[in-house]
């Protein structure tokens, strides 16, 4: 199991970060990526991919500050 | 402070309350300091319909006051402050704002600053829409502002009451606040602004539920230096009690409508977005640190192992839980405090207090920046910054040159008179800022910020001149804000082209450009250095704070045409503008209302001898890596990039080459990134408004014109 925004997903072995975010209808255009605790680089999300028990946090980013 | 404390008055004048007309009080009041007089002035036609209110407001008026050759101590250099037509009104998100305007220490340029605190629409339910005090006194002298009785009056403050400002603003709401200290907003400066060039001005208002008197701040450019040089101690204004109709909207059912809606939208989302009502912006800390954009060192890196230290886990534990609007009744309610923090360091060492902050940008300029890593040492120097009236950022910014230069052995031990100003010497830090107040030390050498220090050093120490300007952090003699941008060249444009100098309140574009590739080419990043500017410039010729625009947005926001603009916000952005002064207007007279006023304060700055292309040069740090250290430590993106980009080979070259092609290329990038923003804007190459523009904005006055004719 996996949890994308607090919500409980299954794991599908071999699944990229950004299909599971997809999966989980939390993608969005100006969004970044915290995965267990780290924000990865929009290269990343397309190659990682998520491990059975992590955990992935979507934050929408336009402005800070 | 007891008081008791006797003051004298001065001057006395009593004026005739009016009420607000959909938005505007439709006067402006006037001090002039040396003959301690007051003059009410209507607000005309054409400031209304050209200059809206707020800052646009504070140029109109500072404009007509000061000449080419004012300068910031120059008596006729004014201090302006304005709220806008939306100022003022408690269901609209961020809706307290002053601006303020003067010509700047540091910059030689017209500043502006947009702050919270009551202060603003406290001035407007006092019967003026914008204030403008000319002159100095002979003095300290106090103003105050009562919209109750409808007097003004001037006043030698007591001598015993100190110049720090949590005493002067505690001091007037308890005295003139007797009733209710609610009613009543103070502006005051603090010890350090007279013997600094970064000195802040300090915007109270009474937080009811912690019963103590709160403060925000206009930090940026020193405004806070001209109000100390003016001899002003404070300003106080007593206002009536405060409801939505005392705005007088023109159509308060439509107001309401939207303010409910927009409030309980960042109510239900800002918990799952950046829970700005929990831990204020310091959710940026590590967010920046992951994407190597935190400034570390003087700008040198953005990551660093323990930015953590500083991140929001460690203020959520320190902040102190409540309603924290800045104004009456934000739903985003961002600005945090500390309470009973036991100082470390200075006068009151040992004794419990309340912080107002920190926010992100002192966490990076008086933390990381300075290779500090200690939230309790933030804490510290953000309040001895604010009552000492020092703006934390140049503070920072300054503070982090002065280390890297010292150990890089520009300057010594003798030049910093003893101090070891190492990366990571927090005592080093406090030490400087209680020099800054004392007026004695390097810490005035520090405090006249990084262009004079570049000055000083070359002239006075043989510091080598180019390597320092490559380092110092200031453009247009302002000092950065907190983000590296040498990654994204849109955020490099969003600090170079911003009017008033690197501040990211004009454009913060680095996600958008550089984590969200949302805008690959140079016309798209230079339409959102057009568009981006001109919605932020909006929220301060109206008196609103720009955070509820885009930093919470609609959980739909995916969903619409243009997410990056926010536009379900913009539309009541809009609405809130025409059922406030019953003038309809669309998102795109919005943009047109901004645009009137950016081009009028760019003409500005031609006015005081800047304003040109030559004016929005930014230092190499800005763009790219100035030491090998820096190089290396990037090694393989910067090699990466020469690969991809320039198509050489980087392992054929010495690391000097390789920083040396880089350059190049990014420099170039830059200029051409001017050349397109200047087009997108109606400018000339040299960066000056062509006069068909400042035709169809309809701001082809006699003098502007004249001016910018000879640069046509
Ligand atoms: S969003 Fe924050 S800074 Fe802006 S008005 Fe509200 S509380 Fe003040």
């Amino acid at each position: 199991m996996i949890i994308v925004d607090g919500k409980k997903l299954d794991w599908i072995r071999g699944e990229e970060i950004e299909m599971t975010i997809k999966r989980a209808e939390s993608y969005h255009p100006f969004m970044i990526i915290s995965l267990n605790g780290k924000w990865i680089r929009k290269e990343e999300w397309g190659r990682k991919k998520v491990r059975n028990g992590d955990e992935i946090r979507t934050l929408l980013m336009i402005a800070g500050g | 402070m007891s008081n008791s404390l006797t003051n004298q008055i001065i001057a006395s004048h009593n004026y005739e309350l009016n009420r607000v007309h959909h938005g505007y009080s439709n006067r402006t009041l006037k001090v002039d300091l040396k003959r301690k007089a007051f003059e009410i002035k209507p607000v005309t036609d054409i400031m209304k319909d050209r200059f809206i209110g707020g800052k646009g407001f504070d140029l109109y008026l500072l404009w007509h006051a000061v000449n080419r050759n004012t300068k910031w101590d120059s008596p006729e250099n004014e201090i302006c402050i304005a709220a806008g037509p939306l100022g003022g009104t408690p269901i609209c998100p961020g809706s307290g704002k002053s601006i303020v305007t003067a010509i700047s220490p540091l910059t030689g340029n017209v500043i502006d600053s947009n702050v919270g605190g009551y202060f603003g629409p406290y001035h407007k339910f006092a019967g003026f829409d914008a204030l403008e005090i000319q002159e100095k006194a002979d003095k300290e002298v106090v103003i105050i502002i009562d919209g109750l009785m409808g007097t003004l009056t001037m006043e030698y403050p007591p001598q015993e009451l100190s110049n720090e400002a949590y005493e002067i603003t505690g001091y007037y709401h308890r005295k003139l606040g007797k009733e209710s200290q609610r009613d009543i907003s103070v502006v005051c400066s603090g010890t350090a602004a007279k013997h600094t060039f970064f000195g802040c001005l300090n915007f109270s208002w009474y937080d009811t539920a912690r019963k103590e008197v709160r403060i925000k701040q206009a930090g940026r450019g020193g405004i806070g230096t001209v109000f100390s040089d003016k001899k002003i101690k404070a300003i106080v204004v007593k206002s009536p009690k405060v409801s939505i109709g005392l705005n007088d909207p023109a159509d308060s059912e439509v107001l309401l409508r939207i303010g409910r809606a927009h409030s309980s939208e960042i109510r239900e989302v800002d918990p799952n977005q950046n829970e700005m009502s929990t831990i204020g912006t310091t959710h940026l800390v590590t967010i920046m640190d992951d994407y190597d954009l935190l400034p570390i060192n003087n700008f040198k890196f953005g990551r660093h192992k323990d930015a953590w230290k500083m991140g929001s886990e460690e203020y959520r534990k320190r902040f102190n839980p409540g309603f924290d609007g800045c104004w009456m009744g934000c739903a985003v309610a961002c600005a945090h405090c500390v309470k009973d923090f036991a100082l470390m360091t200075g006068p009151k060492k040992g004794e419990k207090v309340l912080v107002d902050g920190p926010e992100y940008e002192t966490i990076s300029s008086c933390g990381s920046n300075c290779g500090i890593f200690d939230a309790d040492h933030v804490i510290e120097a953000n309040y001895w910054c604010d009552t000492y009236g020092l703006d934390t950022i140049s503070v920072g910014t300054s503070i982090a040159f002065a280390m890297e230069c010292y150990e890089k052995g520009l300057i010594t031990k003798e030049h910093t008179k003893g101090l070891e100003l190492n990366f990571r010497n927090k005592d080093a830090f406090l030490e400087l800022i209680h020099q800054m107040a004392e007026g004695e030390g390097f810490g005035i050498i520090v405090g006249k910020g990084v262009r004079k220090m570049k000055e000083i050093f070359h002239k006075e120490y043989g510091a080598d001149r180019d390597f320092m300007n490559d380092i110092g952090m200031e453009a247009k003699g302002l000092e950065f804000s907190q983000y590296i941008s040498k990654e994204s060249l849109a955020q490099q444009g969003g600090y170079g082209l911003a009017l008033k100098g690197p501040q990211h309140d004009e454009a913060w574009l680095i996600f958008l450009d550089m984590v969200q590739n949302y805008m690959p080419d140079f016309e798209e990043k230079a339409e959102a250095l057009h568009w981006f500017p001109m919605f932020r410039t909006w929220f301060s010729l109206c008196g609103l704070c720009k955070l509820p625009w885009n930093d919470v947005q609609p959980a739909d926001n995916k969903d619409t045409p243009e997410p990056a603009k926010v536009m379900k916000h913009v539309k009541w952005y809009s609405q809130y503008f025409g059922a406030t002064t019953g003038r309809p207007i669309d998102p795109d007279g919005m943009i047109k209302m901004s645009e009137v006023v950016y081009n009028f304060q760019r003409i500005f700055g031609l006015k005081m001898g800047y304003g040109t292309r030559a004016d929005d040069h930014i230092p190499y740090r800005a763009m790219g890596p100035v030491t090998e250290e820096e190089y290396l430590s990037r090694q393989e993106r910067y090699d990466n990039q020469l690969k991809e980009l320039l198509d050489v080979n980087p392992a054929t070259m010495s690391t000097t080459q390789k920083m040396k092609t880089l350059r190049r290329y990014r420099e170039e990038r830059y200029e051409k990134l001017k050349d397109a923003v200047y087009k997108r804007r109606g400018w000339t190459k040299e960066g000056i408004p062509r006069l068909e523009k400042v035709k169809e904005l309809g701001i082809d006055f006699p003098d502007v014109v004249e001016l910018i004719n000879k640069y046509q």
